[in-house]
């Protein structure tokens, strides 16, 4: 991870490779002089200076960060490990996954999470049986400092804790919903949806909480897909919205997005992770997924986006 | 430009959210009273003191910065709803929804640089409020390609206006960002540092695939390299799993098959899959997609191969020992 320390560094790496100028780049923000005594110690440097400096060679404070985390050679692979666990895509996971072996950090509450993800990317593999899986999940949640989670990562374990194998109260459940509808998309944003992905299709076909909690939680995990371009959970946000079409008697709608959902699974998912698909369909709407594919896509070709020509 | 203030409201929202009081959090880092100056921006606080306190709330600096940036998307919604519509060339829905509101403010997103004033100009050309010479003109106040084409490092900003850029630029400049393109993706010493990973890559493949397949002389692009391309480009979306682009990915493919009458069922069955599994009005509305019965009667075989169904993302149109 980087330190501040380090940052004026990385920033005058960033000047190098973009061919400018210690004092082209200082103009009008501090005197080279400055500019010199903290690169050595940048203790002092103001925050809002320093983003001054980053927007005189057009780079934003994000892709900043992008650069000195996965560009450096520093990457962890830590959000890759777990976008790929929580898509269930191993294809390419092994190097992966040997690197995040190795992630050392202070935060407490992250290497927690990603040990789950780890423990999990393991049990998925049957390198660890379930019962070692969720002993390994019940020490995580043991070590927590609050018996009410107020961390996106204390939640994204529960949420994992729940898939698994659901041993807690209901209202404790609640709680944990209720806490994730209401916390910030911000801040750890990936589990967030990792949270909301876990909690929901687990608890779907469950009737351990009500309807209009989990409209609420399918309404979060709407909103919180918008800001993401990846097929495996777009696909899960139409089965979802089908599932809220299906609450509310409104079949056509329904129809449509598990369509939706139908040929993005067909796409996208292999093997188990298909079959599972094609159960949830007919556990939640009881469908027949082949079926039903090739009869609403016969329905779609008949739709204004297609001219079938001869 | 974020301004001192900016910087604390940000830390304040998440200091607040964690229910800890201001004694507490300025305890051994700084007074109560030069943090209150902070806050209400009366002096500019430095990365040292900033790091220790966001390091009371748990949060490292690099994931503060990412809060930022999220906080500005999320705050400024209306630019990337307009630049998500006129990627997606549906300008005159971009006018009426949102150009009004973002014409006269300040732009702060990551595409504030040029790729929504690229955008816009771009949206009043397709719109007939300005003609051609004009839209030329004020594309290149905004875009000065070869600043972009010296990069080596390369945000969303600079592939998101390539993307826009060549729907208007001549074939020469075509050529130019087509050479930098295979750079970006080819060579090592050049780096993509977006906040959006997936999307801009996938952009980068689509910028560079139309301007290879759609050249006046045909001759100009070897099919070898085209066909390399596309090869990358199919094992990087199995990677990514990207929305939408997929359908312009398969386009490409399906109407380059077709032009060499190359025999690829897979092609055909994840051109049509992809549009059935689109719906975004944003993305779709106007369009429409030309197939013929003979691509639907392959949709259906490929649809009732079990084994196929069950194969992984493109694994029988990716040739894995070319990549």
């Amino acid at each position: 991870m980087i330190t501040y320390k380090e940052y004026f560094q990385i920033l005058d790496e960033l000047r190098i490779s973009n061919n400018m100028s210690v004092s082209e780049l200082c103009e009008g923000v501090m005197s080279e002089r400055t500019y010199f005594r903290n690169l050595h110690s940048n203790e002092k440097i103001k925050f809002s200076n320093f983003i001054k400096l980053l927007q005189k060679l057009e780079i934003g404070i994000a892709h900043f960060v992008i650069y000195a985390i996965h560009l450096r050679g520093e990457d962890t692979g830590v959000i890759k490990f777990v976008s790929r666990v929580q898509t269930k895509s191993f294809f390419d996971i092994k190097p992966i996954y040997e690197k995040v072996l190795k992630f050392n950090t202070d935060d407490k509450l992250f290497a927690l999470v990603v040990k789950a993800f780890i423990k999990k990317y393991e049990y998925l593999i049957e390198k660890i049986n379930k019962d070692e899986y969720k002993n390994e999940l019940e020490l995580m949640i043991n070590q927590f400092d609050n018996d009410s989670p107020i961390n996106i990562f204390e939640i994204t374990i529960y949420s994992m804790y729940i898939e698994l194998e659901n041993k807690l109260e209901v209202n404790q459940i609640k709680e944990i919903i209720n806490t994730l509808i209401n916390m910030d998309l911000s801040l750890g944003y990936f589990y967030h949806l990792c949270s909301l992905d876990n909690l929901i299709f687990s608890l779907l076909d469950k009737n351990i909480i009500e309807d209009e909690l989990m409209r609420s939680l399918i309404e979060k995990f709407q909103m919180a897909v918008r800001f993401i371009s990846h097929k495996s959970f777009y696909l899960k946000n139409y089965l979802y919205t089908a599932y809220l079409n299906y609450l509310d008697k409104n079949e056509s709608e329904m129809r449509k997005n598990l369509l939706l959902f139908a040929t993005n699974h067909a796409i996208v998912n292999g093997k188990d992770v298909y079959e599972l698909g094609k159960k949830k369909m007919k556990s939640l709407f009881n469908l027949d997924f082949d079926e039903f594919l090739k009869k609403e896509s016969n329905k779609a070709f008949n739709l204004a986006k297609f001219k079938i020509i001869n | 430009m974020i301004t001192d203030i900016e910087i604390m409201k940000y830390f304040e929202m998440l200091r607040t959210e964690r229910k800890i009081n201001i004694q507490d959090i300025t305890e051994g880092i700084v007074s109560r009273r030069n943090y209150s100056r902070y806050v209400s921006g009366e002096i500019a606080i430095n990365i040292e003191t900033l790091s220790k306190l966001l390091a009371k709330i748990e949060v490292p600096l690099s994931e503060f910065s990412f809060y930022i940036n999220n906080r500005i998307t999320m705050e400024n919604l209306e630019e990337q709803y307009f630049h998500a519509l006129i990627r997606n060339e549906q300008y005159t829905k971009a006018y009426n929804k949102y150009y009004s509101k973002i014409k006269n403010k300040e732009l702060k997103t990551i595409y504030a640089k040029r790729t929504i004033p690229l955008g816009i100009v771009l949206m009043k050309y397709k719109l007939g409020m300005l003609n051609k010479d004009e839209v030329i003109l004020e594309m290149k106040k905004i875009m000065h390609l070869d600043e972009i084409l010296r990069k080596k490092i390369v945000h969303d900003d600079d592939i998101e206006s390539l993307y826009l850029y060549i729907r208007i630029c001549s074939e020469k400049e075509k050529e130019k960002i087509a050479t930098y393109l295979l750079k970006i993706i080819l060579d090592k010493e050049y780096k993509i540092a977006t906040c959006n990973y997936e999307i801009c890559v996938t952009l980068a493949y689509l910028t560079l695939l139309t301007i290879m397949v759609n050249h006046s002389e045909k001759s100009k692009y070897e099919r070898n390299l085209i066909e390399k391309v596309m090869n990358l480009a199919l094992e990087f979306n199995s990677r990514a799993k990207a929305v939408n682009n997929d359908v312009l990915l398969f386009e490409i493919l399906y109407k380059y098959i077709k032009r060499y009458e190359i025999e690829n069922k897979y092609v055909v069955f994840y051109y049509i899959a992809s549009i059935l599994a689109t719906e975004d009005p944003d993305f779709l509305d106007g369009k429409t997609f030309e197939i013929t019965k003979e691509d639907i009667e392959l949709y259906y075989e490929c649809l009732s191969d079990e084994e196929f169904m069950s194969s992984a993302m493109y694994e029988r149109i990716i040739d894995y020992d070319n990549l």
